[in-house]
């Protein structure tokens, strides 16, 4: 069966998770005090679901606010993203509304957006209710996942229902390209890649 | 001095603040006992009660230029209060990163050692309110800290921002990262040519792997007791020595980078971050192949022994136009 290689990112507040969640998902790990991020950090996982196999390349992105002038490097030609709020921290939920914003005008036109209210566990100190945010994704058309990387509740679900939307969202490329493909390997995002890199002067 | 004005927004004890200061902030280093002859070093027991900075920070004492009244104005940015929407911004992004700066090692989790490194922070984003807090700065404040007092650590942090070309990274939108990145593909493709092809090949971007390393100066990496060595040579060569590094990183590496044919398993060895002394021994092991031989000053030693054109890459820097994020061939008036 054919694999489908697809970037994905990670965004949102700094604090809030990114890290951890991409972490725990790809390898299975959790540190309570992860060390933050400075520009992004860079995992791979290989996800079977029933329509086939997807390779997310996971690009976790650092959440301060000055980095999120050279976010648009690592979300162009991403698949796929992953925003990420901190069920304890109404500020982190409000970037999240910028954030859809953001991808939406500026991102590749059928990229597959999921939203994670992280820290689930932390039940207590709850600040965004569960009905707001579910209300807010669903107007946004947008599927929403309680996750908490301490317990590795619903980290798995989410990522397998970005892999399998991504996967439906793309599956037209999957079978033009699939001729030329090397190994098996559909290389979507990496062709395109090449087509822009003529244009930039340098690497930066 | 004379007015008091306790702020209480700032999570700053500003009683007697000359006092609380000296006596809080205890430096970890060992660098003092490792110098003192080998009975000495065990006869002494007072090493976690050292209150000056210790003797290599002395010596760069010697040729950075502190203004001549410099506890008092540390003191005084610790006690003035900032009304700006980015200055709380920056506290707030301090507060997050505050544990998550060297997490292994137990000083920075308790809560003298929390206290300095937001002191500093804090200081610093008054003294630069246009600048602010970016992360990787407290990697830089938290291996200073680990060798000097508040005040030592305040001031050179200033001169590695002001007279070592460090602030230009921070900048919003990087335009010193695009230096330094520009410079570094230059010397891959100069040094490491079939490197440099691979890279090409691969995609991979200058940005994607030496991104933390200019941000912290490799302190992301580096644990804080060594990071000593790095400022050193930093405040001797300044980026001549970041460049020599990275080079000598990818000279170490590059048998298994070529060997690799994924973005995701070349990017992956040069993504390491320092969380424990286990991974920074993993690092070393990586360097050397697997072998256990290289130790930090060996590896210091071949970095200065890397041979590039100082001259030209001095020139480069000369040449190089922040707002355009590119080297021009005549300097801008």
């Amino acid at each position: 069966m054919a694999t489908m290689e697809c970037k994905i990112v990670t965004l949102g507040e700094g604090r809030v998770g990114k890290t951890s969640l991409a972490l725990k998902y790809v390898k299975n790990e959790f540190h309570k005090d992860e060390i933050s991020t400075v520009n992004a950090n860079y995992l791979t996982k290989l996800v079977q679901i029933p329509q086939g196999s997807v390779q997310l390349n996971i690009w976790d992105t650092a959440g301060q606010e000055r980095f999120r002038a050279i976010a648009s490097n690592y979300y162009r030609q991403a698949k796929g993203a992953l925003i990420v709020y901190d069920i304890t921290d109404r500020k982190s939920f409000d970037k999240v509304v910028s954030w859809i914003k953001e991808l939406k005008s500026q991102a590749e036109k059928n990229i597959v957006i999921v939203v994670a209210g992280n820290k689930c566990d932390m039940e207590k100190e709850r600040q965004i209710n569960r009905p707001e945010a579910l209300e807010f994704c669903r107007k946004m058309q947008i599927r929403h996942f309680d996750t908490s990387a301490k317990s590795g509740n619903g980290v798995e679900e989410m990522f397998m229902e970005l892999a399998s939307q991504i996967f439906e969202a793309n599956k037209g490329e999957l079978g033009q390209s699939g001729r030329n493909s090397r190994r098996g390997k559909i290389t979507v995002e990496k062709t395109k890649h090449r087509e822009n890199s003529g244009k930039k002067g340098g690497c930066c | 001095m004379a007015s008091l004005s306790t702020n209480e927004n700032t999570p700053i004890n500003s009683s007697s603040p000359r006092n609380i200061l000296r006596s809080q902030h205890i430096v970890q280093c060992d660098c003092d006992t490792q110098r003192l002859p080998f009975i000495k070093r065990y006869l002494s027991f007072n090493t976690k009660s050292q209150i000056t900075s210790c003797w290599k920070v002395q010596e760069w004492l010697k040729y950075l230029n502190f203004p001549r009244d410099a506890e008092n104005i540390y003191h005084n940015l610790l006690r003035s209060s900032l009304d700006l929407q980015e200055f709380s911004n920056s506290v707030r992004q301090i507060e997050l990163d505050l544990k998550r700066t060297y997490p292994d090692e137990v000083y920075f989790n308790t809560k003298e050692g929390e206290d300095s490194l937001r002191r500093v922070l804090v200081a610093y984003c008054k003294y630069d309110p246009n600048l602010g807090y970016v992360q990787g700065m407290n990697y830089i404040v938290g291996a200073l800290l680990w060798h000097c007092t508040e005040v030592d650590a305040f001031w050179i942090f200033v001169g590695l921002m002001e007279k070592h070309e460090l602030r230009d990274t921070y900048l919003p939108t990087f335009p010193g990262l695009s230096k330094h990145c520009q410079i570094i593909q230059l010397l891959t493709l100069e040094q490491l040519p079939n490197l440099h092809r691979h890279f090409a090949q691969f995609d991979v971007q200058c940005r994607m792997y030496a991104t933390e390393w200019c941000f912290s100066l490799f302190g992301s990496v580096v644990p804080a007791n060594e990071m000593v060595s790095v400022f050193d040579n930093f405040f001797q060569k300044g980026w001549i020595f970041f460049y020599k590094f990275v080079i000598y990183i990818l000279k170490r590496l590059e048998g298994q980078l070529l060997g690799a044919n994924d973005l995701a398993d070349i990017i992956m060895p040069l993504k390491i971050c320092h969380k424990s002394q286990r991974e920074w021994k993993n690092f070393l092991l990586l360097l050397d192949n697997g072998r256990r031989s290289l130790t930090w000053e060996i590896m210091m030693n071949e970095v200065s022994e890397i041979v590039i054109d100082e001259d030209y890459i001095r020139y480069l820097h000369l040449h190089f136009d922040l707002d355009k994020a590119q080297f021009v061939s005549k300097r801008s008036n």
